[in-house]
């Protein structure tokens, strides 16, 4: 199966114009991470997946990797799908640990379990923050007389505490137990994302991408009141370098983000992502926020992507289209990411499809 | 109240720094070891497994209240003779299948099994069919849980069910399957005896389960 011929050469404004509820001349396709195989076959060369440069596809560039994908790459694998933007990871917050032989190593062992530990480590500076701003500079220098734009992707500021530096069962009953440790490393974060995000902006990033897997299948995984206490002011603050200059802000959490969709209308946020389809009806979606939230993602990973044929992928993406296409504010793509394990036709078809079905 | 009201509180409330000193308490006042684990100590668990699956209780709830149950657990084991609840804490083996890194979930699971009094061996992520089938050999459990969270790798669910029907260890075994992409349909194809939506009723279904299994045996 091939790529065919889609209307529409990549252009950020449409995405843009999507994320805030404008007329577009097609739905946007975007994925968070398209990973290495299926961008090999695509380009005909090895090139890393989308988030990195030969890593590992779930956490992005990282430490063990060192760099995003190479500008030329990506550049030319939006051209073949469509894709309007670029996209440089920046998830983690840089948290390290000096190790015996005095070199700094990224904080990714859950080791963290007391104020003794936390006071241990080298707090994320102004070197973390240019580590990233280069590739923001590498890309939008690739990408003049072009189209395309660049978005940065970052603001863990709590999955990085239960993911990597607490671990999560550890850093639910710290929640609890001792709430002012949690707010104290979750404000480290929120100061370093909020100078990553003035910076980005300055640097010209065309739209920003947070993302913070607080949900999981059947609603977050803190009380909603707890959550919102510690959690959303912070986000506010990472996201309003983008909100007060009006460029399209994306949040992503996988789960079932109910409870906390209205917050992030309240702070700015334009559209969500992935509209994991374990926890969310995207008919209910359309119906209940589609007039002010651009909807992105929901095509199911599990079925079709993996377990479908390239003929239900059709069908599902052009479901997805009849309900979610009429008024605009829609991004298409995948329930997360498009994994090795998919089938590279069903990849093929869904890219397909959607440039059929999303012509407006 | 009663003391064993009180346990039953305190570990829905999450206090794992006072369950001690009430099941010390509750020994002090002639409460049997059983009884405490009986009557307090699981039904607390159901409820917290039945609230968090209706998120009434979020993950923090349900994992202090795992935690205090194990305090109490922990505490009353060394009183629990032949005979009593003690020869009914079985083992259960668990681990995250081959190819799969994902152990969130899989945690939580283990936090609840041992929150609700069993010995749980936990083999970690990307655990290959041998690891299994040597793990069965050496634990001997009545239940042995597969995690996955990957389309992908829940493929190897079956595979690593089928080497242990293939090592002679699948007969007399409930085999439990979960994770975000495992569905009841998939653990009836498996023939898996025990499928659990989320980590709050895992513990609950391991429990009827081997529950079930007892009262067959003792009919026979």
């Amino acid at each position: 199966m091939q790529l065919e011929p889609y209307i529409g050469e990549p252009d950020v404004e449409r995405l843009k114009a999507a994320l805030k509820g404008k007329p577009v001349d097609r739905v946007p396709n975007f994925e968070n991470l398209v990973d290495d195989q299926h961008v090999a076959k695509l380009l005909g060369r090895q090139a890393g997946n989308t988030l990195s440069y030969g890593g590992d596809p779930a956490k992005g560039a990282g430490e063990a990797v060192g760099r995003p994908m190479k500008a030329a790459d990506f550049l030319e694998f939006c051209q073949l799908t469509g894709q309007d933007v670029m996209v440089i990871e920046a998830l983690w917050t840089p948290f390290k640990k000096r190790t015996p032989d005095g070199t700094l190593k990224t904080v990714a062992d859950r080791s963290v379990k007391t104020r003794q530990d936390w006071e241990a480590l080298v707090l994320p500076g102004e070197a973390d923050i240019e580590d990233r701003l280069q590739y923001i500079r590498e890309y939008k220098e690739a990408v003049k007389g072009t189209r395309i734009g660049v978005m940065l992707l970052g603001g863990c500021i709590l999955q990085t505490l239960y993911e990597m530096v607490v671990g999560l069962t550890d850093f639910m009953m710290m929640c609890y137990e001792q709430r002012d440790l949690v707010e104290e490393m979750l404000e480290v974060s929120t100061v370093y994302f909020e100078k990553l995000s003035e910076a980005a902006v300055k640097e010209g990033i065309d739209i920003l991408y947070v993302a913070d897997d607080f949900a999981w299948k059947n609603g977050l995984m803190i009380p909603p009141a707890l959550f919102k206490e510690i959690w959303l002011h912070r986000m506010a603050r990472i996201i309003a370098p983008a909100v007060n200059r009006g460029i399209p802000v994306m949040f992503h959490s996988d789960g079932k983000i109910d409870d906390a969709v209205e917050w992030l209308i309240d702070i700015g946020v334009d559209g969500i992502n992935p509209m994991d389809p374990y926890g969310i009806d995207y008919r209910d979606y359309k119906k209940r926020f589609g007039s002010r939230l651009t909807l992105s993602g929901n095509i199911d990973v599990e079925w079709p992507l993996v377990h479908g044929t390239p003929e239900d992928v059709e069908r599902d993406v052009k479901e997805h289209m009849d309900v979610l296409k009429p008024g605009g504010r829609y991004i298409a793509g995948s329930s997360h990411s498009i994994t090795n394990f998919v089938p590279h036709e069903n990849y093929i078809a869904m890219l397909n499809a959607i440039h059929r079905y999303g012509v407006y | 109240m009663s003391i064993l009201d009180a346990i039953y509180n305190v570990v829905l409330e999450g206090k794992r720094n006072e369950v001690e000193g009430l099941v010390r308490q509750a020994l002090e006042e002639g409460v049997s070891a059983t009884d405490i684990i009986e009557k307090a100590l699981r039904p607390a668990m159901d409820e917290v497994g039945m609230r968090f699956s209706k998120a009434e209780f979020f993950l923090p709830d349900l994992i202090l209240a795992a935690e205090a149950t194990k305090r109490a657990i922990a505490y009353l084991r060394p009183l629990l003779g032949e005979g009593g609840v003690a020869s009914r804490q079985e083992t259960v083996v668990i681990g995250t299948v081959q190819g799969d890194l994902h152990d969130i979930g899989k945690n939580l699971v283990v936090a609840t099994l041992e929150g609700t009094g069993y010995r749980v061996v936990d083999l970690g992520v990307d655990v290959a069919p041998e690891r299994f089938v040597e793990a069965v050999r050496t634990h001997k459990p009545a239940v042995v849980g597969f995690s996955a969270l990957l389309s992908t790798t829940m493929v190897n669910i079956p595979r690593t069910i089928d080497a242990l029907r293939e090592a002679g260890l699948r007969e007399g075994l409930l085999i439990a399957v979960g994770g975000a992409p495992v569905t009841q349909r998939n653990a009836d194809e498996w023939q898996a005896d025990i499928y659990a939506p989320d980590a709050g009723t895992a513990a609950r279904i391991v429990n009827e389960k081997l529950a079930a299994r007892l009262k067959n045996q003792e009919v026979l």
